[in-house]
């Protein structure tokens, strides 16, 4: 019997040792993340019969188990994940807030109107040198500014698509880890140290790309994304994937087609087409889709667009981005289905090698397409990226390249200060044989059927001849050379070429000048003739070489009925200060604009403060809810220092016990071998 | 509800941040005194602003070509009522000279002061604001009119200034050219003479056969090839005309125009040939009422002593004064249309500008107010978050 009380006792003490290890456990670890408290649970022994009697022999720690609560867990994975995406995407859409801040001192509206103002001291004083020198300054400055807010918006994308990178490498190495400990777990399925690292990893995991998990039987869990695709499933994994620019098919099983997509340029979009109409190339026709199906694009009337597929010789461009076919045999058969997406997208790697898209997209009327990632950090970069960075520098492209093509076409029938003996233009093609509206011009599609008149000065400046040349879009640029070289009025006073960089030259004879009276065509802004500014797009516009030089080549004015310029002619400085109220046509396919450039320069700002604006409320609301499920886990596996210092004195005070029990039991058997 | 440890200190970490940003907040709004600091604090707002601004700077553009052209206007202004006196004072002069009483002698004394008052015209004419001159039209750097010679007929024959192609060379005073026989110019020989001291001598001399040009001393006259001649004599009648000085207008026939508001122009110069007349490069004279002409032709017959031929030039100097007080009228009524525009711009400058302020700026006291309170609220939190994290059971065991 003293046995029975001398082992109870000894297990006792035992106990009471795991349990004071436990809380010296507990208190160590206070402050790790992620770390679950554990209690140990005792439970008794069965009892014994002495004397008749039933008699209980101790009790004994049976478990040590982790306090986690897995339902408040998922809630909170899902608010975390939701969390995360809002604080990704606020951080760079708080960036662009403060870059594209316009106050009364600076600002692109600032630049913007300074350039008008400088056109507008012209107006009153045409030949003042001082003014033209201001107005270069203006127009340098308003480059630059433009050119500066394109590079920002260029590096924060860059900024962006390595974060990305780095997110989706550090979501492989997690799902790896998390295997690892799943097969770990498999096999000693009480290791609570290894569960609650495991489960702090989903937490991570969770953070880059919202997961959901599933409890298996055996320890182990199944991870999935928030829209269903495997990422782990007990030791074997399935990555994800960050890939560049590419295109997918998917051909109905009849059709005969050979041949490929091909695509150049980027967008923020993702394209998805589908035959309508079967046939070879350049009979077969197609629609076109910018949310994955749910709708396809309208023209003005509410039709449906269509497209002809053809070669790269009549390529059609949607939203920035070439498309054509290199077929050589074989039919398209109606619901043929391609999807270009041209810009580095989010994928999910399938066991067979294949990549499925899985890049957040964001449908036409705002809501999310299903199927996408919408939960995280990865989700929060890539809407980020593509909702708000890319489209803003696409409209500050759009802004530019409508600036450049307004000014110009005014500009380039104007004439300077002293008529001009040669001309280059700054514009070139790629093949002088091919029809002007497709031969590489940025401005080509703007070419229309018209005629240029050109005057021919001797040398005291009087008027010898004029001479008019017809253009149309057809036309190439030799077929335009060989039109002024045969021009009869011209008489060889005028001669064109084309130099090596593929630039029409305008050259006139010895001893004669020239100057430009007016085009109808736009061919000389189209080609770079005569213009005040150089480049198509944010990072490419600059003041013309020639008038950086040389101001006197600014044209304030332009050429009178005499066909001479008056010293108070200001039509063009007039014209020019008159486009900052007038509405102008910017941009085209699905974000075409009318509006004034000032006006969408205002909007654009305001799309930024809105998306920033709305990511702000939307972060707050997320962090609310993912701050209280939070707290509601935390209050059930965080460890509080003083209950543990309760336990400490509660365990240490039945160590006490357990050891006064022993020398209870010792001095009970030194009793008895007294007693011999 | 179970509290952990580190719950505390986090909870406590969130409200002192939370405190903490709006603190920064609010005197991030006192320091710029604007309630909109970026985009995301009001984006529709924004957008309002940065028009607005555009709006406004738009107009500022207008009040200063309002400012220019203004000046412009009412220095020719002061020019026109100059011209006005001169003219009434040539109108006076003619006046006299042509009642018949005075002698050819006296009539070539007031001839000389009435060059001097063609010569006050015509300068009156070129005046300039700055380097621009104020009565060319568009052309701003060269003057608006110029001194030469022109032709007036005073005998029967010649009717039409198509006849003459060309005259060049310089006078003295009007030179009388009349024919002494009949025939074509062009193909006869033809005899002519010519007085440079207005009838009382006169030189003789041939124009060839084959040729069109009369030389006349200092002098020349291009004739049109073809025309008839009659031979003249003293009684005026037969081919005679008069080589006299005549002002020929340089400048453009257009205005110069700036843009005073949105769609409205002004022009801010004159084309001086539509106030004073003159004569075209061509040589022909402007149609209507012409000034010049009538003072040049006047100034003529005064030199020849023609007291008939003064009578005769009153109607068109009359004529050509109404012309010029019209069009010192237009500049006039520009320069009040300029001074009203400018006036309104500044109402609506004013007032874009306020719209401005309303969006944008910040209530002062307001900011004030709150930055307090948010200072005491930061400074009770930081308090009870240091009590709460004092607190353990270490501190009783």
């Amino acid at each position: 019997m003293i046995n029975t009380i001398y082992s109870i006792a000894r297990s006792a003490l035992q106990n009471a040792q795991v349990s004071l290890a436990n809380v010296s456990s507990n208190i160590a670890n206070a402050d790790t993340e992620g770390y679950q408290r554990t209690t140990t649970n005792y439970s008794t022994n069965s009892s014994i019969t002495i004397y008749g009697l039933s008699v209980g022999t101790g009790a004994s720690v049976t478990s040590i188990t982790a306090e986690w609560d897995s339902y408040v867990e998922a809630q909170y994975l899902d608010s975390s994940a939701e969390l995360n995406r809002q604080n990704a995407a606020l951080k760079y859409a708080d960036q662009l807030d403060s870059l594209w801040d316009q106050d009364e001192d600076s600002g692109l509206a600032v630049t913007l109107n300074a350039f008008w103002n400088a056109w507008n001291d012209l107006i009153t004083d045409p030949t003042s040198s001082s003014a033209r020198e201001a107005l270069l300054g203006a127009a340098e400055t308003l480059a630059y500014s433009l050119s500066e807010a394109a590079e920002e918006l260029e590096t924060m994308t860059q900024t962006i698509d390595t974060e990305i990178a780095a997110n989706v490498d550090d979501a492989n190495d997690l799902i790896d880890s998390i295997a690892k400990a799943n097969a770990s777990i498999a096999a000693n399925p009480d290791d609570t140290t290894a569960i609650s690292e495991r489960d702090q990893m989903i937490r991570d995991l969770n953070e880059i790309i919202g997961v959901d998990v599933l409890e298996q039987e055996d320890g182990t869990v199944t991870i999935l994304t928030e829209e269903g695709y495997t990422l782990v499933d007990g030791s074997s994994t399935h990555h994800l994937a960050y890939a560049e620019a590419r295109s997918t098919e998917s051909l109905l099983r009849d059709s005969s087609y050979e041949g490929s997509l091909r695509f150049s340029g980027s967008s923020s979009e993702e394209i998805l087409i589908e035959f309508v109409s079967a046939g070879a190339d350049g009979a077969a026709q197609y629609k076109v889709s910018l949310d994955g199906g749910a709708t396809w694009l309208t023209d003005g009337n509410g039709d449906t667009m269509l497209y002809t597929a053809d070669g790269e010789d009549n390529a059609v461009t949607i939203e920035g981005v070439t498309i054509w076919f290199d077929g050589s045999a074989g039919e398209h058969a109606v619901g043929d289905r391609y999807t270009v997406v041209a810009k580095s997208g989010l994928y999910w790697e399938g066991g067979d090698g294949s990549l499925v898209n899985i890049t957040p997209m964001t449908g036409a009327g705002g809501d999310e397409v299903s199927g996408r990632t919408t939960g995280g950090t990865l989700a929060g970069l890539f809407l980020v990226r593509d909702d708000v960075v890319v489209p803003t520098l696409d409209s500050l492209n759009d802004l530019t390249e409508t600036l450049i093509w307004e000014v110009n076409s005014l500009h380039s029938q104007g004439a300077g200060l002293e008529a001009d003996t040669s001309m280059v233009g700054t514009y070139s093609v790629d093949d002088s044989g091919a029809a002007l509206s497709n031969c590489g011009l940025a401005y080509g599609d703007r070419i229309v059927s018209g005629s240029l008149e050109l005057v021919l000065y001797d040398a005291d400046g009087a008027v010898t001849t004029t001479a008019l040349i017809d253009i149309e879009p057809s036309d190439s640029l030799q077929d335009v050379v060989d039109a002024i070289n045969s021009n009869a009025a011209l008489g060889g006073g005028l001669t064109a070429s084309i130099n090596a960089d593929g630039r029409l030259v305008l050259d006139a004879a010895d001893g004669t000048t020239f100057e430009i009276v007016s085009d109808s065509s736009n061919i000389l802004a189209a080609l770079g003739l005569n213009t005040f500014f150089d480049g198509s797009d944010a990072d490419t516009i600059a003041v013309r070489d020639s008038i950086a030089a040389d101001t006197s080549g600014i044209n304030a004015g332009a050429l009178g009925d005499d066909y001479l310029l008056a010293s108070g002619n200001n039509e063009v400085a007039a014209g020019i200060v008159a486009l900052a109220d007038s509405e102008v046509r910017i941009g085209s396919g699905s974000s075409a604009a009318a509006s004034s450039l000032g006006d969408y320069l205002a909007a654009m700002v305001s799309t930024i403060g809105s998306a920033a604006s709305a990511y702000e409320t939307e972060a707050e609301t997320a962090s609310v809810c993912a701050e209280y499920y939070y707290n509601q886990q935390a209050s059930t596996a965080e460890v509080n220092v003083d209950e543990e210092l309760v336990d400490l004195t509660r365990y240490q005070q039945a160590y006490q016990a357990a050891a006064k029990m022993i020398e209870v039991s010792k001095e009970m058997m030194q009793t008895v071998l007294d007693m011999i | 509800m179970r509290v952990s440890t580190s719950q505390i200190f986090s909870a406590s970490l969130s409200q002192i941040n939370s405190a903490l940003y709006d603190v920064t907040r609010l005197n991030l709004m006192n320091s710029s005194q604007k309630k909109i600091n970026t985009p995301s604090d009001d984006p529709a707002g924004m957008a309002s602003v940065i028009s607005l601004r555009d709006y406004s700077s738009s107009l500022d553009r207008y009040t200063d070509n309002c400012t220019v052209a203004g000046n412009y206007l009412s220095e020719a202004d002061s020019v026109l009522s100059q011209i006005s006196e001169t003219v009434t004072s040539i109108l006076e002069l003619a006046e006299q000279g042509s009642t018949g009483t005075y002698t050819s002698d006296q009539l070539q004394m007031m001839a000389e002061e009435m060059e001097g008052y063609l010569e006050t015209l015509m300068s009156l004419a070129n005046s300039t604001f700055g380097d621009d001159y104020l009565f060319g039209g568009d052309e701003l750097d060269s003057s608006a009119f110029s001194m030469g010679l022109g032709v007036s007929v005073t005998g029967d024959g010649l009717t039409s200034s198509a006849s003459f192609l060309s005259v060049s060379g310089s006078i003295d005073s009007a030179v009388m050219v009349r024919f002494t026989e009949d025939g074509t110019v062009g193909t006869d020989a033809l005899d002519y003479e010519y007085s440079l001291d207005g009838g009382e001598t006169w030189t003789g001399a041939t124009l060839a056969s084959g040729t069109s040009t009369l030389d006349l001393g200092s002098c020349q006259v291009e004739l049109a090839a073809g025309i008839a001649v009659n031979a003249a004599g003293d009684d005026e009648e037969g081919t005679e005309f008069l080589v006299r000085d005549a002002v020929y207008y340089e400048g453009s026939g257009k205005a110069m125009s700036v843009t005073i508001s949105d769609g409205v122009s002004v022009d801010m110069t004159s084309v001086g040939s539509a106030i004073f007349g003159g004569l075209d490069s061509t040589g022909t004279a402007y149609s209507g009422a012409n000034l010049f002409e009538a003072v040049a032709k006047c100034l003529a017959c005064m030199e020849v002593g023609d007291a008939d031929g003064v009578a005769a030039c009153l109607d068109g100097i009359s004529a050509g004064q109404e012309r010029m007080l019209a069009g010192a009228s237009s500049v006039g009524a520009r320069e009040v249309k300029v001074t009203s525009f400018e006036s309104s711009l500044s109402v609506i400058s004013e007032v874009a500008t306020n719209s401005i302020s309303s969006l944008e700026d910040a209530d002062a006291t307001q900011i004030l107010v709150e930055l307090e309170q948010a200072n005491y609220i930061y400074e009770a939190v930081l308090s009870s978050a240091s009590d709460i994290m004092q607190m353990s059971l270490l501190d009783y065991l």
